[in-house]
């Protein structure tokens, strides 16, 4: 009988609360749910095995997903340029016309969000889908409050253009 | 909150993946736990061996630090004990430990059952074979060769692909590997075959995720007359060079558990 440490315990209540979240982010980033989930699961082990370093317990979470950005980074970094953005998997049925539109919407935010520059990606995915405050950001990110602002200013201004399209 | 702010959060909503977190996906966790705490000890052990070498001043130990070495079976990760910091999240279930990995360079890979992981030569290499190197060897090691750093050529020279008998790093016809009865070793010397000294296959090869140069040559034995196809991957950005030159049955298995870390290839 293996005795469950406490550590172990809150890693996986982490897991079983922010898995989901955090491969959101990471496939928002990566524009590829099968990296996304590799990347996630190598965040959570990365966290697991430095957790004794997180002195305040509510800090957990934005540790997180720093490890998620940042090994979503490397991940992109490594990528060859013409894989640099996969397609997230899409229905393999023929679609409905209704589908279609759908996909149509999803595939053209896809791509504007992968023709951001990387942090302005990085900025506009934590601000506008985790609701992350600039502050919170620039802290995930390791960057400026200041830089934070500048950088959804641009990404906004460039998906904006994108969004319009599909009004 | 303008309207393309919004519109720009629905959409995103639609777009983000949001898979359960099931049992397959804390599977992933705890393998991704098991191949880091591997990792690190592998770089521990690669440490302790240096500083051991650097502390002795004997040369040999400095060399195996160098090159990095296989795991000593008797150094068990955190997670093969069932301790140390945290507990492991692969101590909640049944795993079975992973398979034993060297290192060299900036990569891993995994050493087939039976067969160990020595340092070669002065420079920074590794021998892959089985345990206890046996017959027929070639230039010392009667399995995959693994050079880092400074990669030999033929001829002591550099090594450079697609020239002939890269695989070959003396300046003489080096000695059958394969014993002949009732030949002298020094009377059997490999030979070029008739297709001449050029290599008789290579190009692009992967070897993990990366992509190396490969070569393959014809060889035989003049007196033996044993023929034998050398291979060589290269991974110039790794400064890695693969030899395997008496055609070892596991090279491709080997080839494809290598994992590197950082830029190379």
């Amino acid at each position: 009988m293996v005795t469950r440490t406490a550590a172990v315990a809150a890693t996986e209540a982490l897991f079983r609360a922010r898995y989901s979240e955090m491969v959101g982010l990471a496939g928002l980033l990566l524009g590829d749910r099968g990296s996304a989930e590799e990347v996630v699961q190598d965040a959570f082990a990365k966290f697991h095995l430095s957790r004794h370093r997180i002195t305040d317990p509510d800090r957990e979470v934005s540790y997180l997903r720093s490890i998620v950005c940042n090994l979503a980074r490397g991940r992109l970094r490594r990528r060859s340029v013409e894989r640099r953005l996969r397609p997230i998997p899409r229905l393999e049925v023929a679609p409905t016309p209704d589908v279609a539109t759908e996909r149509h919407r999803q595939d053209t935010v896809a791509a504007g969000l992968a023709s951001l520059p990387r942090r302005q990606r990085e900025c506009v995915v934590l601000r506008y889908w985790l609701d992350l405050s600039e502050r919170d950001i620039a802290e995930t990110l390791g960057i400026a409050a200041g830089s934070v602002k500048s950088h959804l200013h641009r990404g906004l201004a460039a998906l904006e253009v994108r969004l319009e399209e599909l009004r | 909150m303008t309207g393309g702010e919004d519109r720009l959060r629905r959409a995103l909503d639609d777009l983000a993946p949001r898979p359960a977190a099931d049992e397959a996906a804390l599977g992933g966790v705890e393998r991704a736990v098991a191949r880091r705490r591997r990792r690190t000890a592998v770089a521990r052990v690669a440490a302790a061996v240096a500083l051991v070498g650097v502390a002795a001043g004997g040369a040999a130990l400095a060399r195996a630090a160098g090159g990095d070495v296989d795991r000593p079976a008797d150094v068990a990760t955190p997670a093969q004990k069932g301790g140390g910091e945290g507990g492991g999240l692969s101590t909640l279930r049944t795993t079975v430990p992973g398979p034993e990995r060297a290192r060299i360079g900036n990569a891993t890979f995994v050493v087939p059952e039976g067969w160990a992981a020595t340092p070669l030569g002065s420079g920074d290499a590794l021998c892959v074979a089985p345990v206890g190197n046996p017959e027929p060897r070639w230039e010392d090691c009667g399995g995959l060769a693994i050079y880092h750093g400074d990669l030999p050529g033929r001829g002591g020279r550099p090594y450079e692909r697609d020239q002939p008998w890269s695989f070959a790093h003396g300046t003489d016809a080096p000695p059958c590997p394969f014993a002949a009865p009732g030949v002298a070793p020094a009377a059997d010397v490999v030979e070029p075959g008739q297709t001449g000294r050029a290599y008789i296959d290579g190009g692009p090869r992967p070897v993990g995720d990366r992509t190396a140069n490969f070569n393959q040559w014809f060889a035989r034995c003049s007196v033996s007359h044993r023929t034998f196809t050398p291979r060589a991957w290269l991974l110039p950005k790794s400064r890695i060079l693969i030899l395997d030159v008496l055609g070892q049955p596991g090279a491709e298995a080997m080839l494809a558990s290598f994992e590197f870390s950082g830029a190379g290839g």
